[in-house]
């Protein structure tokens, strides 16, 4: 992303909805463990935690969809990309970037009519709880558009920066992350943390 | 219904896309999109919507982002060196020392951890300081180190057992029985390959230096702390096995006690769980991006007959299941050398089960087949994430060290191919005892 008001913006946004999704995740955990205990102990059930468990994966997945891309994280395979010579490399990793923004919208459009047909109709879970779809369609796709609209900002500043002949700019910013950019973001505070616990034995 | 011509360009198509460097997820949807607008319309087009949320509104699936979860809390909450020098207690006795504790080390905390990139980074980390003041081979404690970290697929939970449960439509709890067998045959065939090599070269594998022994009563002490990996591994298993809890609810139960874990070596904080969150979210988006466009591109070639026309291919073939096998494993080692554990997961999948089926294998031994392949491809140069992780916490020497290393190691999975697809049964037994057939 472009250092501007607007990534940082977005950058918080979305991590603070990551946070979220994640500490909705413990809640559900502990909520299912009590609802097993309570099952099997008590032949007492707490109705639609897996459908609630449902919509979570939807929701959450689509929050994480913005955050693996602000991170570089979608899988391409760089292979024979990292063998290209400069200009080469700007230019596939400038295609890569539209078309995952053309994906990115696409699915934000039909996201769009599936929720509007369900709010047209009134749809409801067929299940106990009978859950107004519309509510967490709503989540879903919003995590969509939050994907697009990342995605096509990000495809406009990598055709914008091929356009003007800055591609190792373009590269560092829109190419498949370097090993030690993927370590980083993978496992980066595990090694730190690591590496201090390591560190008084070393000396002994 | 589509030819078997149509069906092997559109692949061919599919592969070219992922090899010019577009993202996975892209590559697979304009095959699905070209497949529909040329063959099925509108419609099937714009069913996408649909296809994407009951993709992803799914509660079985929801147990990838709650193992992921599990994993990431207990690399940061554990304590992953004392459960290192305790295995090494126990371990090093044997030809070859210290090496079988990053094969143990590695596979242990690879079955509970989602990412094998995590974990290559954590055992690394702690098993390559140990390794300085000793007489080891650096290839060879490079190799067992990116070995032990492939074992984790196999050896349940793992992730790729889900995702092939979900696009295959075979039970997640089969996958799981099916894998435990031959995930510890596999870690036996590593331990063998150390000792071989002991007895061949003794040089290689650290012979002159001779691990000094704990007392008994100190090995004894430090085994507990051996528990906190086990006791969630057995947790989340048993339940599962049990049929006390479902795949999902037992993930559930596994990120609570991995909570307590980290609680009781005094880790758990805020700080900490923000760093698993966002490793979670990263790993879950980057697989269930992949994997909700792969049901939209299996969708589409349900509908186009892709598994009726693969089939008669197979019938006019008249190849074996064995023949079959063999044919897809060294498709698969090839492919392996270029392609990460998910998009060649993924991205093949919708393709070779129709053929699988129709030649009579049993799908969920397949699955434990194509996990075996998934490992190859973790440790097979020159695209392997994990050899690069390990590089990268060695942070000395080159890369080519860390591939000769994993020779041995690749050997032996070979030779386990070959054993899995002659003695299906070791698959296919636990699952029917559990299960029935």
């Amino acid at each position: 992303m472009p250092d501007n008001l607007f990534s940082r913006w977005m950058r918080r946004g979305v991590d603070a909805l990551v946070l979220l999704s994640g500490w909705w995740m413990i809640l559900l955990s502990l909520a299912t463990c009590f609802e097993m205990v309570s099952r099997k102990l008590f032949q007492y059930s707490l109705q639609g935690i897996d459908e609630i468990g449902g919509y979570t994966l939807a929701v959450t997945s689509a929050i994480g969809f913005s955050y693996t891309l602000i991170t570089r994280g979608h899988t391409r395979i760089d292979f024979l990309v990292s063998k290209l010579p400069v200009q080469g490399r700007a230019f596939m990793n400038t295609l890569a970037m539209v078309t995952l923004a053309a994906l990115a919208t696409f699915a934000v459009y039909r996201a769009s009519s599936e929720l509007s047909e369900t709010i047209e109709f009134q749809s409801t879970a067929t299940t106990p709880l009978q859950t107004p779809l519309w509510i967490p369609q709503s989540l879903w796709f919003t995590g969509y558009a939050l994907f697009a609209l990342i995605a096509v900002y990000l495809a406009a500043h990598a055709m914008y920066l091929l356009l003007r002949g800055r591609a190792l700019e373009l590269n560092k910013l829109y190419g498949p992350q370097t090993l030690e950019e993927e370590i980083e973001s993978e496992a980066g505070d595990v090694l730190r943390e690591a590496h201090l616990a390591q560190a008084p034995e070393g000396r002994a | 219904m589509i030819g078997p011509l149509e069906i092997g360009i559109g692949f061919a198509l599919m592969l070219v896309l992922m090899f010019l460097g577009l993202h996975v997820a892209t590559t697979m949807f304009a095959v699905a999109m070209l497949g529909a607008v040329m063959y099925l319309g509108k419609p099937a087009l714009f069913a996408f919507g649909t296809q994407l949320w009951g993709a992803t509104e799914d509660y079985v699936l929801l147990s990838i982002p709650l193992y992921i979860l599990l994993g990431e809390i207990l690399v940061r909450g554990g304590a992953t060196d004392k459960m290192y020098h305790s295995l090494a207690d126990w371990l090093n006795p044997l030809p070859g020392g210290l090496l079988h504790t990053n094969i143990g080390a590695s596979a242990l905390f690879s079955a509970v951890s989602g990412s094998s990139v995590a974990t290559a980074a954590t055992i690394a980390t702690i098993a390559l300081p140990t390794f300085k003041k000793r007489n080891y081979d650096q290839r060879m404690v490079l190799g067992s180190i990116a070995a032990g970290a492939s074992l984790g697929n196999l050896i349940p939970p793992g992730i790729a057992f889900l995702v092939y449960g979900a696009m295959t439509n075979t039970s997640a709890g089969r996958l799981y029985a099916a894998g435990v067998i031959p995930g510890a045959i596999m870690t036996i065939i590593f331990m063998a390959t150390i000792i071989l090599i002991a007895w061949w070269k003794p040089a290689l594998t650290g012979s002159s230096t001779r691990e000094p022994q704990s007392p008994m009563n100190e090995k004894l002490a430090r085994l507990k702390h051996l528990l906190a990996p086990l006791g969630v591994f057995l947790v989340v298993m048993g339940s599962i096995y049990t049929g006390w809890a479902t795949v999902t609810e037992s993930a559930a139960l596994g990120v609570v006690c991995s909570l307590v874990v980290a609680a009781l070596y005094g880790k758990l904080g805020v700080a900490m769980l923000h760093d698993s969150f966002r490793a979670t979210a990263r790993l879950t988006a980057m697989s269930m991006f992949i994997l909700a466009i792969a049901f939209y591109l299996n969708f589409v070639l349900g509908l186009l007959g892709v598994t009726q026309s693969l089939a008669g291919v197979v019938k006019t073939l008249n190849v074996s299941p064995v023949q079959l096998l063999w044919v897809l494993a060294v498709f698969y080692l090839l492919l392996g050398i270029f392609f990460e554990t998910l998009p060649m997961l993924v991205g093949t999948v919708p393709i070779v089960f129709p053929f699988v089926i129709a030649a009579g294998i049993d799908p969920v031994f397949f699955g434990v087949f194509m996990v075996l392949m998934c490992e190859i491809s973790l440790i097979s140069p020159p695209v392997g994430m994990t050899l690069y992780v390990i590089q990268g916490v060695r942070g000395e020497g080159t890369i080519n060290e860390v591939f000769q290393g994993t020779v041995p190691f690749f050997i032996s999975m070979i030779v386990m191919t070959g054993l899995l697809i002659h003695f299906p049964q070791m698959a296919l037994w636990m699952p029917n005892l559990f299960f029935g057939k």
